[in-house]
């Protein structure tokens, strides 16, 4: 009961909470994008000479793309020689727990309400938390490595273990994929890099918060994920950003790579600022992520809630190359007022008896615009396959709108695809049952939102399902009425 | 000319086509009629023909069909087609007035009209003057495909059906291309407009004489006014040298019907672009589809509804059966405008693989921009259900048998939706025979 209080309250109040700006000493450089800006970067960060080398053919690789207009989304031009590339907290010296650490920055971290301290004592979440694309701290460090499993910062893997770095950066995503890859691979200045050894089960979560605090500047960072033979480990992630008036961009490449009969599990709550109630400001958040089912019997699972950013532009993917190996993709995507999400997923079917589950929720209010995108592709190798997609709008307005570009390439017999995608708004008669057993029309709403998400929510580790609920509460504030 | 796309070499023949029919018109190519075909070839040279990294025509490529070298004609050619080869096409037993096109030109020896009343039929070669209204409307949008008939659709039919007037046989449209004596290109223009009340059936088919390559171009525009009722069949069964391309735009009005079914059974290349405007509340627009395809066979079904206003309703189910290595493409659009309130739209593709060379790349979408809408679709691929095949099988059926049956109950959910009886035995006798085992 307790916790619906909760959501009520948060409802009432419920502007955006995240937008605060942290005053914590800063090393920005100088705005605009050139081979320099790139080399320094490398240097700043004291990186091995192949990093330098890969980022900039990926640099001249980006030169030569252009910009993608194919989604369903409209904004003015990004003007990528006004973004600054690098925005770090100022070290002072080498950290060596996180006492050292600035304490205005783990006071952010507090308001943000993961205190990486308490996370340590109690939760057993091993937190690796990026601000401006720096890692600033990450817990549970030594009590991993016991194990073997590395979890530590994308600058710290290349300094102590650039060969993994080297092997596995850009087998899942190849430095030029796309336009906003191919940017990320030039400038990302951090990002998490974990690697899970052969038969270890990781006995935490491990989770990466990820903020933008400076102003213009952009957010880059790359998350690299390597589950050896038989291993598992369950990932979260979850971001925010202050209110500006300007746009801000995110562009990140998570990379997840699982070898035989490994399983990594993926969850995200995106919470980027989304704009004001006039779609002013907030975050372009262009994203690659791709996963590779490289092993027989692996399997990767994305799970995301999407509540903020201005404008999303996000495919989080599996390719199923072993035999036997499952994607899964669940989604929540809620837009309202001015915010526009093109989100999906694409599962493309390589080996044999692979299988895909395609669950994805919109929710559109405000003046928003939410699209589905998905493809599923079946080779004719993969024999056997087995996909089975649901794509579902809710639309809560008459001045939003709903899409769905589901798009199925099929070229094997014994193959087996189904793909079903519904739009409604909320049934005059559920909203009626709810007024009529006492609950207000928001808080009905809040309830059947949620009973509409519940496949999605369900697949969120506890602590986040907690915090996705309310958000989708939030979210929706104002949207009913 | 504002000429910036790369021309093939199919695009150079059209322009020389158009310049040299262009020549033999003397005074009267000042006409508005003429300035718009003017326009549509330049609109067709600027956009050239349309490439896979156009979104509509993502799986399908043209440039094979477009490849060829045409006899393209600008004005009636002879030819020796006779009565005893247009019979040979016309489904038994089916009793409707006859229009014949061979390369795209209207034969009067060879159409056969029984006068009916309310029914008006011009061709457009002859009446140019009614054709300049409704070519201007599609002047402006799509793709080189429609520009490229625009220019060149010289002749067609125009054909009205007046106020409350329900006609007793069906209107049946036969496209001729000649190609006993090489490959061949045509393109004509069919403008249907039913008035309030009005009922009617149409029905096209698509053929060819000759062992050449022949590639058709059809645009039609259909007007269907209030309480109308239109039931349009389209019959594709071609052989792997014969390509066509079919655009139908339909506006429909308060509280009428258009009814689509199109059964394509073969063809080297079938494109079919389907768009259906809901203008009139309480309208409402069925779609069906079937195609059925073996070898190297393609066929590509496009469809979009535009609900614009309230209170309508739309249908739609496709489905398709591949063998050996052929393609289907289908891609279902539905689009529900801000204030379509109460729209109702429904949309289905199913498709069975049979061969591990054959593809379906499927691509139903939804874009709603209005609220209080209900709408669906489905897209399914797979193979007969093992336990019905089974079944059959201890019922002591050989597979192929068992496979035969079941593959005519899914064809026959479509071929049920044929209005015209003789079109249906018609379409399920083809099913049979081109299926292994008689049912």
């Amino acid at each position: 009961m307790s916790q619906e209080t909760d959501i009520l309250e948060e409802v009432t109040s419920g502007e955006y909470k995240y937008g605060w700006v942290s005053d914590i000493e800063q090393e920005i450089i100088p705005i605009g994008l050139n081979e320099d800006v790139v080399r320094l970067i490398s240097a700043k960060k004291n990186e091995p000479e192949f990093m330098l080398e890969w980022r900039l053919k990926a640099f001249r690789q980006w030169e030569k793309m252009k910009e993608p207009t194919w989604a369903n989304v409209h904004y003015p031009p990004v003007d990528f020689q006004s973004i600054s590339y690098y925005a770090a907290p100022k070290k002072k010296k080498e950290l060596q727990s996180l006492d050292e650490v600035d304490p205005e920055l783990l006071r952010t971290f507090d308001r943000l309400g993961i205190s990486l301290d308490e996370q340590k004592r109690l939760s057993g979440v091993a937190v690796d938390a990026v601000i401006d694309s720096v890692s600033v701290a990450t817990t549970f460090r030594h009590k991993l490595a016991e194990l073997g499993v590395i979890f530590c910062s994308m600058s710290e893997a290349l300094q102590e273990h650039p060969e993994l770095v080297r092997k596995y950066l850009g087998s899942v995503v190849p430095a030029a994929d796309n336009y906003y890859a191919a940017l990320n691979s030039a400038v990302f200045s951090d990002g998490s890099f974990c690697y899970i050894p052969k038969g270890v089960r990781c006995p935490m979560e491990l989770s990466t918060y990820f903020r933008i605090n400076a102003a213009n500047t952009g957010q880059f960072e790359r998350t690299l994920i390597v589950a050896e033979e038989g291993s598992y480990v369950s990932y979260l992630e979850g971001c925010t950003a202050p209110m500006r008036d300007e746009n801000q961009l995110h562009a990140a490449v998570v990379e997840i790579l699982a070898l035989d009969n490994a399983e990594v599990k993926y969850s995200t709550v995106q919470n980027w600022y989304p704009g004001d109630k006039n779609g002013k400001g907030g975050i372009y958040n262009f994203v690659t992520k791709r996963g590779l089912c490289a092993g027989r019997k692996s399997k990767i699972s994305w799970t995301q809630v999407e509540t903020g950013s201005a404008i999303t532009w996000k495919y989080p993917s599996v390719v199923l190359k072993g035999d036997n190996s499952v994607g899964e993709f669940y989604s929540v995507a809620v837009t309202n007022n001015f915010q526009q999400a093109d989100t999906g997923t694409k599962m493309m079917h390589i080996g044999k008896n692979t299988r895909s589950l395609i669950v994805s929720k919109g929710i559109s209010a405000g003046k928003s615009q939410n699209s589905y995108r998905g493809l599923v592709r079946i080779n004719k190798t993969a024999k056997n396959a087995r996909n089975f997609s649901q794509c579902d709008s809710l639309l809560l307005g008459d001045k939003c709108g709903a899409h769905t570009f589901p798009y199925l390439e099929i070229s094997q017999k014994d193959s087996v695809v189904e793909h079903e995608a519904t739009t409604s708004k909320i049934g005059e008669d559920i909203l009626f049952y709810c007024n009529q057993r006492g609950l207000d029309t928001e808080e009905a709403v809040s309830l059947i939102v949620n009973g509409f998400s519940r496949e999605v929510l369900n697949q969120l580790p506890m602590e986040f399902a907690v915090e996705a609920q309310k958000l989708l509460a939030i979210s929706l504030e104002g949207s009913v009425g | 000319m504002s000429a910036s796309a790369p021309e093939t070499d199919l695009t150079a023949k059209v322009v020389a086509a158009f310049k040299q029919y262009e020549q033999t018109l003397n005074g009267a190519a000042e006409t508005p009629l003429h300035a718009i075909r003017r326009s549509a070839l330049d609109q067709f040279v600027q956009l050239g023909f349309p490439t896979p990294r156009n979104e509509e025509w993502k799986y399908t490529n043209v440039a094979p069909i477009t490849r060829r070298d045409y006899r393209l004609a600008a004005q009636p050619q002879a030819t020796d087609i006779n009565a005893e080869f247009v019979r040979s096409l016309v489904p038994a037993g089916l009793d409707a007035d006859l229009l014949v096109f061979v390369d795209g030109w209207y034969k009067a020896d060879l159409s056969s009209l029984s006068a009916q009343a309310g029914l008006e039929i011009h061709n457009l070669g002859a009446s140019a003057p009614h054709g300049a209204q409704p070519a201007q409307q599609l002047a402006a949008d799509t793709d080189g495909f429609v520009a490229l008939n625009t220019a060149l659709a010289l002749d067609g039919a125009i054909i009205t059906v007046r106020a409350g007037v329900e006609l007793a046989r069906p209107i049946l449209l036969l496209y001729i291309s000649d190609v006993q004596a090489g490959d061949a290109m045509s393109a004509l223009r069919c403008v249907v407009h039913l008035e309030a009340n009005a009922k009617a059936q149409f029905i096209e088919l698509n053929a060819a004489r000759g062992d050449g390559h022949s590639l058709q171009s059809r645009v039609a525009e259909m007007r269907v006014a209030q309480g109308a009722r239109l039931d349009h069949i389209m019959l594709q069964n071609q052989a792997a040298q014969n390509y066509q391309h079919n655009y139908t735009r339909v506006d429909q009005e308060r509280d009428s019907l258009y009814r689509n079914v199109v059964a394509a059974l073969g063809g080297g290349f079938v494109r079919n672009d389907l768009s259906i405007a809901l203008n009139g509340e309480g309208a409402h627009a069925d779609m069906f589809g079937l195609s059925m395809l073996n070898d190297r066979e393609f066929v590509d079904n496009h469809t979009l509804v535009d609900h614009r206003v309230p209170n309508c309703t739309s249908n739609e189910l496709y489905k398709g059966i591949y063998d050996d290595r052929s393609v289907g493409v289908f891609n279902g659009k539905i689009i529900v405008r801000p204030d379509a309130q109460k729209t109702n739209a429904f949309q289905s593709n199913r498709n069975v693989l049979l061969s591990d060379g054959a593809t379906i790349n499927t691509k139903p979408q939804l874009e709603i921009f209005a609220d209080d809408v209900k709408c669906s679709h489905g897209a399914t691929s797979g193979q007969f259900d093992a336990d019905a095949l089974f079944y059959l099988r201890s019922r002591g059926l050989s597979t192929e048998a068992a496979r035969t049956i079941l593959m005519h109950a899914f064809a026959v959910e479509v071929l049920d939706q044929v209005p015209v009886e003789a079109l249906r035995l018609h379409l399920e006798h083809q099913l049979s025979s081109s299926t292994s085992f008689d049912v």
